[in-house]
């Protein structure tokens, strides 16, 4: 078996590289992926994350909450905090220019208690917590001091409560910016020398005992002015930390397995070619009375062996890349703990399925192989002559001789062309995975600029607000609501724009008459919708619905937006003819928090999105390395297969007088079609896999980062896949030139 | 002479120890000949028939065709070499199996400079017919046939045959047999025959006796036979 294992070295050195590349991508996409989920379950399990929160206009009284706690059998909790900004005489705001605003939370609550990161807990009323991504962005280490509305408070710690593990600002935004919004906890003490009491909104956080939440928010719709009720799933600040882990998971999983089944099914073809090789000594040996189950054990040991040692090398790869996998996800994400997993499943996945998979092709190749007659093995060899129905179907009649040897070459050794055409399709479509990932992203950044036709965008809770500033921008109506898709509700924003407006370009608006809307381009895109479609918007607050039907496509993109005019906005909302809510406007305002439902601030955006970038670019940089790695040893096993089994006429077509440039193009031409064909097939799929991607990861995001890759990015993808090509080529013309004359001249007596 | 063999060595090394497959080995044969080279098994017969044919090199000594040298010649001139001048015959037909009749005889067609016609060849091995079949369609005569033809093909010069007919029957052994004589006449190829039958002596006109690496006797044959009466 050593000897075995030294002969065709390069080639089982493939074997165990595919196999280990396939397990250590399902197991370090897995692994790191389980440990988020598990870490997140643990922490929202400890520090009792809310079932969900609402805001109502004004509060309730204490009796208020008794009673619906009692009658809904729900617990619930004022949500204490207030959002500023911090002084501008602060360090890190000369360094940036930007504005930051401190969330700062009143940490003396039962539900999303915060968790210690680092440092010391709170202790006395001047202590602040900080979360981590904020204070490092803005370089604030535990044992500053921080000026909070007047108030220096001492920064004793780092740490987060489970509702801002991805610290947006708002629950509905698309991307963390550590740099501009953070939060802090402080004491209720600390809090109260801070409120300025001037909130005219309270939210609350409640967990639902019987999980029976519509009769709470009936009773909060019918007996006070609710402004947003939002479960648990619906935010992304507590859900983003599983939706980014699912996307990932799943497409690691299945590019893992769908390798290993290829990795399998070239195993079954070496090993039928080295039965027919060896058929002789095989019938030999069973004349000699070996017998069957002896031969078997012989034969699965050295794939056997290649399979556990690819499995347990791709188990300790898989276990490797998690970490920096993990350490992505932390850059996201601000947790106290990773709570490390290994689970049996992974064991399985990573070391038992491999092993199933392509011992149980092997296993079933030998039988057929090893149950004929000693005779007819004996004769084996020599009665490899046989010509199937479809090679003398296909005659390739008109062709050159070169083209129809070649032809009828891949013909004879289809199941290794159709072999190396799901392996080049695999690679292929890694790489335009890659590719598109990082295009799309990049195209996202570039087009913020002309997508987004203001800096600020203001959403008041009250119109009465809005009127102050309403001469220092152009005013605008938003509406949030929600509508059904995949059995789910998702969540989009309907905006009404004045007519002959000075910040949106879009002359069809003019022209909408009742309920028709146009549509952002990434709305139409992630809900599969098209112009004409019918859409019922569900306002969850005020449990009514609402028709509109899509006329066109809006020329700006920065959200799940439904843009019409401010007439038929107000008509399809049955709202005043002259009822706005927001402000557009290129000016910064000097807007309390508390008076705001959100702010969009295009270059929080564009921040935002840029840090992604950066984090998707190594990501692709990655992906596309895996890419030519795969594509090349799959060209190289198959296409040495082949080699290897076709020696004698290699070796009789070198005696004929052939050179070494003939017999390459005798034996190895024709493949490059064949990537051709996974390559157009592997950019379309390269989409469908990005825009599933995308789709999973921002399924509860406002936003959609649609798929887009640079038409200069597939010609340097096709470049790249083939220089891969080429270098396996010029490995592939390096063994056929060491076909020694003599393997013609071994059948001789 | 049209090939010259002189003092010809050719030393093997098998492990640390020296094996001397031909030790001072010289013949010469004229064109049109058929040479017949016997000799029992571990003579040296296949190994002066891979030097002469260009498949590997001698350790010293000269071969000469038509005066031009090749003994010490590098693989890419042996390549060429063997492309313009030899034909090759093996025992066991060594046919591409998806190829059919007619692209088994074309894969040598592309590398003479005035290649036979095709079809005319086809014919002239009695394979009239057989064009579109594969080799698993055939019978082992019937093959070998074939073999014989995509040696002829390229209009070698010199056509060496390994044991062409080894394993066949005597029948068709026989039908072989005629064939190369029937060559050896129409198209004057020197044909130079490997085998340890020693009834195929009596069709040549020169027989070469080799053992143990050694020229035994290398002598005209006066009393040729035709191919169909010789019996063993």
């Amino acid at each position: 078996m050593v000897r075995e294992l030294k002969h065709n070295l390069l080639k089982n050195i493939s074997f165990v590289l595919l196999i280990a590349l396939s397990i250590m991508i399902i197991i370090g996409f897995n692994r790191s992926m389980d440990i988020y989920i598990a870490t997140a379950n643990q922490l929202y399990a400890d520090y009792n994350v809310e079932d969900g929160q609402f805001s109502i206009y004004g509060s309730l009284t204490k009796k208020q909450e008794v009673s619906m706690e009692r009658r809904f059998k729900v617990v619930i909790e004022e949500n204490k905090s207030i959002d500023y900004a911090l002084d501008t005489t602060q360090k890190a705001k000369k360094e940036s220019g930007k504005d930051r605003i401190l969330r700062t939370i009143c940490s003396d609550k039962d539900i999303n208690k915060p968790a210690l990161i680092l440092g010391a807990q709170l202790k006395s009323e001047m202590d602040v917590m900080l979360d981590p991504k904020f204070a490092i962005a803005n370089h604030y280490a535990i044992g500053d001091d921080i000026i909070i509305r007047d108030n220096t408070f001492h920064i004793v710690g780092y740490g987060i409560s489970p509702d801002y593990v991805y610290t947006l600002k708002n629950a509905s935004d698309f991307l963390n910016s550590p740099e501009t919004f953070g939060v802090a906890y402080v004491t209720e003490k600390g809090f109260e020398k801070i409120d300025n009491n001037e909130a005219q909104s309270t939210l609350y956080s409640y967990q639902s005992q019987d999980g029976n939440i519509l009769r709470l928010k009936d009773y909060l719709e019918d007996h006070t002015t609710l402004l947003d009720f939002r479960e648990k799933d619906d935010n992304s600040r507590i859900k983003a930390i599983f939706d980014d882990a699912n996307g990932p998971k799943q497409i690691a999983t299945v590019m893992g397995v769908l390798l290993v089944i290829i990795v399998a099914f070239i195993l079954s073809i070496s090993i039928k070619n080295t039965i027919r090789s060896e058929s002789q000594t095989i019938g030999i040996l069973y004349a000699q009375g070996f017998n069957a189950k002896e031969l078997m054990g012989y034969y699965m040991l050295l794939p056997a062996l290649l399979v556990l040692l690819g499995a347990l090398s791709g188990y300790g790869g898989g276990m490797l890349i998690s970490r920096p996998l993990i350490l992505m996800q932390e850059a996201q994400y601000s947790i106290p703990f990773v709570k490390l997993i290994d689970s049996w499943g992974l064991i399985a996945v990573g070391i038992v399925f491999p092993m199933l998979i392509t011992l149980g092709i092997t296993f079933s190749s030998l039988s057929k192989a090893l149950n004929k007659t000693p005779l007819s093995l004996l004769h084996g060899s020599h009665s490899n002559n046989n010509v199937s129905k479809i090679e003398k179907f296909f005659t390739f009649k008109g062709t050159n001789f070169f083209t129809r040897f070649r032809l009828k070459d891949m013909i004879r050794e289809r199941g290794s062309m159709i072999a190396l055409l799901f392996g080049v399709l695999l690679s292929m479509m890694i790489l335009s995975t890659a590719i598109y990932i990082k295009d799309s992203c990049q195209k996202y950044v570039d087009d913020l600029e002309k997508n987004v036709p203001f800096k600020y965008l203001y959403t008041f809770t009250q119109q009465k607000d809005l009127s102050k500033y309403s001469k220092k921008g152009e005013l605008s109506a938003l509406k949030n609501v929600k509508i059904n898709f995949k059995e789910d509700k998702k969540s989009l924003v309907v905006q009404g724009i004045k007519p002959k407006s000075e910040f949106f370009n879009m002359p069809l608006l003019d022209e909408l008459k009742t309920n028709e809307t146009i549509a952002s381009p990434s709305l139409l895109l992630k809900f599969n919708l098209h112009i004409g479609d019918q859409l019922i918007l569900i306002d969850d607050l005020d449990n009514k619905e609402y028709n509109v039907v899509i006329k066109g496509t809006a020329t700006y993109d920065y959200g799940q937006y439904l843009y019409t005019n401010i007439k038929t906005f107000n008509h399809i909302f049955k709202l005043h003819e002259e009822s706005y809510n927001a402000l557009v406007t290129n000016q910064s305002l000097d807007v309390k928090e508390e008076k705001l439902s959100s702010l969009t601030n295009k270059d929080e955006m564009i921040n935002g999105v840029t840090n992604l970038l950066n984090m998707i670019s190594v990501m692709s940089g990655i992906l596309v390395v895996v890419s030519i790695v795969v594509l090349m040893i799959v060209i190289y096993m198959l296409m040495q297969m082949i080699i290897d089994k076709a020696k004698v006429n290699i070796s009789m077509v070198k005696i004929f007088g052939y050179t070494p440039s003939e017999v390459s193009k005798l034996y190895l031409r024709g493949n490059f079609i064949i990537l051709v064909i996974g390559f157009v097939f592997a950019v379309p799929a390269g989409y469908s896999i990005t825009k599933g991607l995308y789709g999973n990861i921002m399924a509860n995001m406002q936003q959609y980062i649609s798929p887009y890759i640079k038409p200069v990015s597939v010609l340097l993808a096709f470049i790249i896949m083939t220089l891969g090509y080429w270098g396996t080529c010029f490995l592939l013309k390096r063994n056929l030139n060491r076909v020694l004359l003599t393997e013609a001249l071994k059948n001789r007596e | 002479m049209f090939l010259k063999v002189d003092s010809l060595v050719k030393k093997y090394m098998s492990g640390e120890t020296e094996f001397l497959a031909l030790n001072d080995v010289s013949f010469g044969m004229e064109k049109g000949e058929i040479g017949v080279v016997l000799g029992p098994s571990g003579s040296g017969k296949s190994t002066l028939m891979n030097i002469v044919g260009g498949l590997e090199n001698a350790t010293s000594g000269s071969v000469k065709i038509e005066e031009n040298e090749i003994a010490q010649l590098n693989s890419k001139a042996l390549s060429s070499y063997r492309r313009s001048f030899v034909g090759f015959v093996f025992q066991f037909y060594n046919l591409i199996p998806n190829l059919t009749i007619r692209e088994n005889i074309e894969i040598c067609a592309h590398l003479g400079k005035e290649p036979l016609d095709i079809d005319q060849l086809i014919q002239k091995v009695g394979l009239e017919g057989q064009a579109t079949k594969f080799p698993s369609q055939l019978s082992g005569g019937q093959q070998q046939r074939v073999a014989i033809a995509r040696a002829l093909v390229k209009n070698p010069k010199l056509l060496l045959c390994d044991e062409p007919t080894g394993a066949l029957d005597y029948k068709t052994s026989k039908e072989v047999l005629n064939l190369f004589e029937e060559i050896n006449q129409n198209f004057h190829t020197t044909i130079v025959m490997i085998t340890h039958n020693d009834a195929l002596q009596n069709m040549a006109h020169r027989i070469i006796k080799i053992k143990d690496g050694q020229i035994k006797s290398n002598k005209i044959n006066e009393h040729r036979l035709p191919a169909h009466d010789i019996v063993w």
